[in-house]
């Protein structure tokens, strides 16, 4: 170990920085890529699970690490040169081996191959943790600067990427982290600035004419089972539009042979014939429909045909507020029934763009209309800060469409369906208008029931004590609109509203005054399963009702906010058992999903930790360690790891509350907070010369004084700062990181420098350790956050850091 | 002793019958036994379930056939060990076969017999059809994408089927020179159910649409119709699951 090394910016903290940066984006980058070749969920699923690439770099450098440390430079620059090759084969490899997740419950294979996916992934990260874990080694005298670099240049990996595929698609932007490796790799062990520059400028050169030469270098496979390689196979389907950004890949498919048609929930007993339609997709996703419209409303007169056309019944040319786009349905829906104006909220600025201009004729430019105003931003935070009042806010199936992307539903937050959401949308009424939310349906019903439960938990907290006098609900065999009013339904409007579902041959689920014999009329189930449940929790026996039900239908909130999660793991075991008899559908996959992957990842984890023990504990070596301070080191690094990514993820959660453009606000708090605590653990070195104990005891207390403050003053600010423009929101989401952040830097590599004095062996194994925790954490706080909610995430984040204090303490007592 | 003896009797079996078995048999047999080891397991299923199917009790002739289709047939080679497995298949272009139990729950839905006419859309590889074709009198079907349904085509021939007429085309709109028709199954996903097809329904005719991916089927679908206007829906669950706990 050469621990008395100079430290050289440029020939090494750099290479560090830049390696932390392409291992970050290439992160970022790979939920992205799976995201449109397969699910997101499964996206979440490899990712994680490679990224124990960490966890396996610190048990490889246990067992080889000293022999990497005597060579440092040349180890540093064939693995970083192997990062930079192994970061787009090991994608390639991924792709070729054509994984289906949708046959994993069916199919061992399918099993293998996510196994093959996982090694071949894993390998990437494991050659980038190396670089990084022998700098540690090398310079633990210095790590403070090290993990400054580290954690800086994966801040600027995170933000740096998401700008990037603004105007890369993301196969090609697979090229960057290749780049980033390859500089890193040619400057490690420069002393002088342009010193030597001539061959990180040959490989970067390389690799971009590489770019150039192969216009994509990188080809998709993406699944044959995706919504959109379906459409695709079919004879006369032409790809039309297709724009990439960091939200999303939409794409646009038309079909002049063969069309489209597209009408969720449509009315059986309809004569309206669905006008030429153009098929828009998701990540692969969908469809929605963009509808042909020359400016005749009888062309579209379909829309009225469907279940969300329900709140035009209570109101005559509304004001309308549209929750997203979608592919236009609920504008053409608002302007059918007369709207006196309408507004538009949505995300996706490349979704108005296609509508603006790819499809402004074929739309019939829609979004162009005097009437008709947009607002590009999240629907929460519009809902937040909006003083305009509507006599009807109409979330469509758009609303979710846009809000979750593709298919990660359980796993993604969304604070429009929380209880709080609701409500601010609720607020936006007008004396007497209505909020309509249309959802897709599912056998047993859980979708529209968690919705209900939702609304009644928002009415009873307005201080109204009849909550059922304000609401209908009707439903189709697979869409089901609820309607809240802002006022009692009066009999007339229950009338109109039951005339309007009979002559559509839709279902009234629920009305005030409704008699039982008129559920279950049209769509008839094996019982009248959604009345039932109306009627149950409108009465006294809602929480047992909620408690009973085998989907998680409790209301959420945003603390809690996944609306879309309604696994309940007690009930897995049942469902699994149906596999065989036809119920795979009763399976929501997402959040299975994420059992499964805390399940590999504490398996592998416990692999890669205990394995280096192995070493640690034999022959000679076992005589002169000490096992308690050895334990007591091993609990520190893994408080530390779960402490930092549980505050990290819960934190940024939390601040998506207020960011109008959560994406992009994200990776730019997420790069602050990496930067911060790059700041906080650059600081560490002015502190050197004091006993290492009060260098952890120290900034751990200031992380549970700040942490502890946030918890109770977060939700209270949260109103605050949504009314806040999108730079002024930012700011204050980066000013509020930053001093608990700036703290979060510290306890790693104090706790690394205090190792390399104590038993340098060590370090590897605390380098793994940290990896494996931030693997595991950053899943069980999704687990936690999802039953217990974000508040109880960050009170056991900070739990953790009191606990590596304490065991700190014990470890590094006698070093000074 | 008796593990040895009973090795030994089917290897006498086995050299006795060899030189007389036609290669047909030969090849023929383990697939007779694997299909009705699945009659079985649909069959146990169906016990289970058959409070959610509306009390229906299986029906002894669909199940017949299922032993009779030679499932393998109409799977990939490189599924052909997986054939009888109750489970669905993929079988290219983004399509699979569905499970056997889900096909031989659609089938007993429709509600048919020997003198119906049935259209089925989305022919896939066309198993769902050599089920029918077995219990009806002629069925029509049509599949959007072209390769399958040239395929399927010439594989339903190969076997014999020669009262399925299968067409490459747009379903939406049924297939009117043939209409009306007993039964329409439609096996392709749909946002709505299309009203051309129930116009091509005779009056007592029943539709069955699966609503769900192919892996992963979500409730089964049926309109009757009553009458010239008159249509009922039932969602069926596939399986038996009772949404509260406690409750049976």
């Amino acid at each position: 170990m050469t621990a008395d090394r100079e430290v050289s910016r440029l020939g090494t903290l750099l290479p560090v920085a830049l390696i932390s940066s392409a291992v970050l984006g290439y992160e970022i980058l790979l939920a992205r890529l799976f995201a449109i070749v397969q699910w997101h969920h499964f996206a979440y699923m490899v990712i994680s699970i490679a990224l124990l690439g960490f966890g396996a770099s610190g048990a490889l450098l246990c067992l080889v690490g000293k022999a990497f440390a005597r060579r440092f430079d040349t180890a540093f620059r064939v693995n970083a040169a192997l990062f930079s090759l192994t970061s787009v084969v090991s994608f390639v490899l991924a792709q070729w081996l054509e994984f289906n997740p949708l046959e994993l419950a069916w199919s061992l294979g399918q099993t293998g191959k996510l196994l093959l996916i996982y090694l071949a992934l894993m390998v990437p990260f494991l050659f980038a943790a190396n670089t990084i874990g022998l700098a540690l080694m090398v310079y633990a005298s210095a790590a403070g600067r090290v993990y400054a670099w580290d954690l800086t240049g994966a801040g600027a990996g995170a933000a740096g990427i998401v700008g990037a595929l603004f105007y890369l698609s993301p196969e090609n932007a697979l090229l960057l982290p290749a780049l980033l490796g390859a500089a890193a790799a040619s400057m490690i062990g420069f002393k002088r600035p342009l010193a030597g520059l001539g061959i990180p400028v040959a490989i970067v050169s390389l690799i971009i004419a590489l770019g150039v030469l192969f216009e994509q270098p990188v080809r998709l496979r993406i699944s044959q089972f995706k919504a959109l390689e379906q459409a695709l196979q079919v004879a006369g389907s032409k790809l039309i539009v297709e724009r990439d950004s960091p939200l999303a890949r939409l794409s646009v498919v038309e079909n002049r042979i063969i069309p489209l048609r597209h009408a969720p929930g449509l009315s059986l007993l309809t004569t309206s014939q669905i006008p030429h339609q153009a098929a828009l997709y998701v990540d692969g996703d969908g469809p929605a429909a963009i509808s042909q419209f020359d400016g005749s409303l009888d062309s579209v007169s379909f829309v009225t045909q469907v279940t969300s056309a329900l709140p035009y019944q209570f109101s005559p040319a509304p004001a309308v507020l549209v929750v997203g786009l979608n592919g236009g349905a609920e504008v053409l829906q608002a302007l059918h029934y007369g709207a006196s104006e309408i507004d538009v909220v949505e995300l996706n600025a490349q979704l108005v763009e296609i509508l603006r201009e790819d499809y402004r004729e074929f739309s019939g430019a829609i979004l162009e209309r005097e009437d008709v105003r947009l607002y590009i931003e999240e629907a929460r935070g519009y809902a937040e800060r909006a003083s305009a009042r509507y006599d009807l806010v109409q979330v469509g199936l758009g609303g979710s469409l846009v809000a979750s992307g593709s298919g990660l539903k359980a796993l993604s937050a969304s604070h429009l369906y929380t209880v709080e959401g609701v409500r601010a949308l609720f607020e936006l009424l007008k004396p007497g208008g209505v909020l309509s939310f249309t959802s897709w349906e599912r056998i047993p019903p859980r979708d529209s029931i968690k919705l209900f439960a939702t609304v009644i938990s928002v009415l009873e907290a307005s201080g109204l004590s009849e909550p059922g006098r304000q609401l209908a609900w009707i439903r189709s065999f697979n869409t089901s609109t609820l309607v809240v009013k802002n006022g009692a339904i009066s009999l007339s409007e229950a009338s109109t509203m039951r005339a309007f579902a009979n002559a559509r041959g839709f279902d009234t689920v629920y009305y005030p005054g409704m008699r039982a014999v008129e559920a279950n009329r049209f769509n008839q189930l094996g019982e009248a399963y959604f009345h039932d449940a109306a009627k149950a929790l409108l009465s006294d026996e809602r929480d047992n009702f909620i408690q009973r039900y085998k989907f998680d239908i409790r209301p959420a909130s945003d603390d809690r906010p996944y609306f879309s999660n309604f696994f309940r793991l007690a009930h897995v075991a049942e469902i699994l058992a149906l596999k065989d008899r036809g119920g795979m559908g009763l399976l929501d996959l997402g959040y299975l999903v994420v059992w499964a992957t805390l399940f590999q990842a504490l398996l592998l984890s416990a692999l890669l930790i205990v394995l280096p023990l192995v070493v640690f504990f034999r022959g000679d070596e076992r005589e002169k360690r000490d096992r308690r301070a050895t334990a007591a080191a091993l609990a520190y690094f893994l408080s530390v790891g779960f402490g930092f990514i549980f505050i990290e993820i819960t934190l940024i959660e939390k601040f998506l509350l207020f960011l109008n453009h959560p994406l992009y606000a994200v990776a730019v708090v997420l790069a602050g907070i990496l930067v911060f605590a790059g700041l906080g653990s650059r600081f560490v070195e002015r502190a050197a010369g004091r006993p290492a104990k009060w260098r952890i005891l120290l900034p751990v207390l200031a992380i549970v004084l700040i942490g502890g403050a946030y918890l109770e003053l977060l939700p209270r600010l949260s109103g605050t700062l949504v009314m806040l423009s999108d730079e002024l929101s930012i700011s204050s989401a980066l000013l509020l990181a930053a001093p608990l952040a700036f703290f979060m830097g510290m306890p790693f590599p104090v706790a690394i420098e205090a190792l390399s004095r104590k038993d340098a062996a060590l370090i590897p194994w605390a380098w793994g350790a940290n990896g494996c925790a931030s693997v595991v954490g950053a899943v069980l706080a999704v687990l936690i956050a999802s039953s217990h909610g974000g508040s109880m995430v960050i009170a056991i984040g900070l739990a953790l850091y009191l606990v590596a204090g304490a065991f700190g303490s014990i470890a590094f007592n006698e070093v000074d | 002793m008796n593990h040895a003896m009973k090795s030994a009797a089917s290897a006498v079996l086995v050299a006795v019958l060899l030189p007389f078995g036609h290669q047909v048999l030969s090849q023929e047999q383990p697939y007779a036994i694997e299909r009705s080891r699945m009659v079985e397991d649909i069959l146990a299923i169906w016990s289970i379930t058959e409070r959610e199917i509306g009390g229906r009790p299986p029906d002894e002739k669909v199940l017949a056939v299922m032993g009779k289709v030679p499932r393998h047939e109409f799977v990939p080679p490189s599924k052909i060990k997986n054939a009888y497995a109750n489970r669905p298949l993929p079988i290219g272009h983004g399509q699979t076969i569905s499970q056997p139990y889900i096909v031989a729950l659609m089938t007993v839905l429709a509600g048919i017999d020997e003198s119906s006419r049935v259209l089925e859309l989305g022919t896939g590889s066309g198993y769902q059809a050599a089920v029918l074709a077995e219990l009806v009198g002629e069925v029509f079907t049509i599949e959007i994408i072209a390769p399958l349904a040239e395929s399927a085509s010439k594989r339903l021939a190969r076997l014999g089927y020669d009262n399925v007429t299968v067409r490459h085309g747009d379903g939406y709109y049924g297939w009117k020179e043939r209409a009306p028709f007993d039964a329409v199954l439609v096996t392709a996903a749909a946002s709505h159910i299309p009203q051309p097809l129930v116009d091509q329904l005779v009056v007592g005719g029943k539709m069955v649409i699966p609503v769900g991916s192919g892996f992963a089927v979500q409730q089964l679908v049926l309109v009757e119709k009553l009458g010239i206007d008159r249509v009922r829906v039932r969602q069926i669950l596939p399986v038996r699951f009772v949404p509260l706990t406690g409750e049976r």
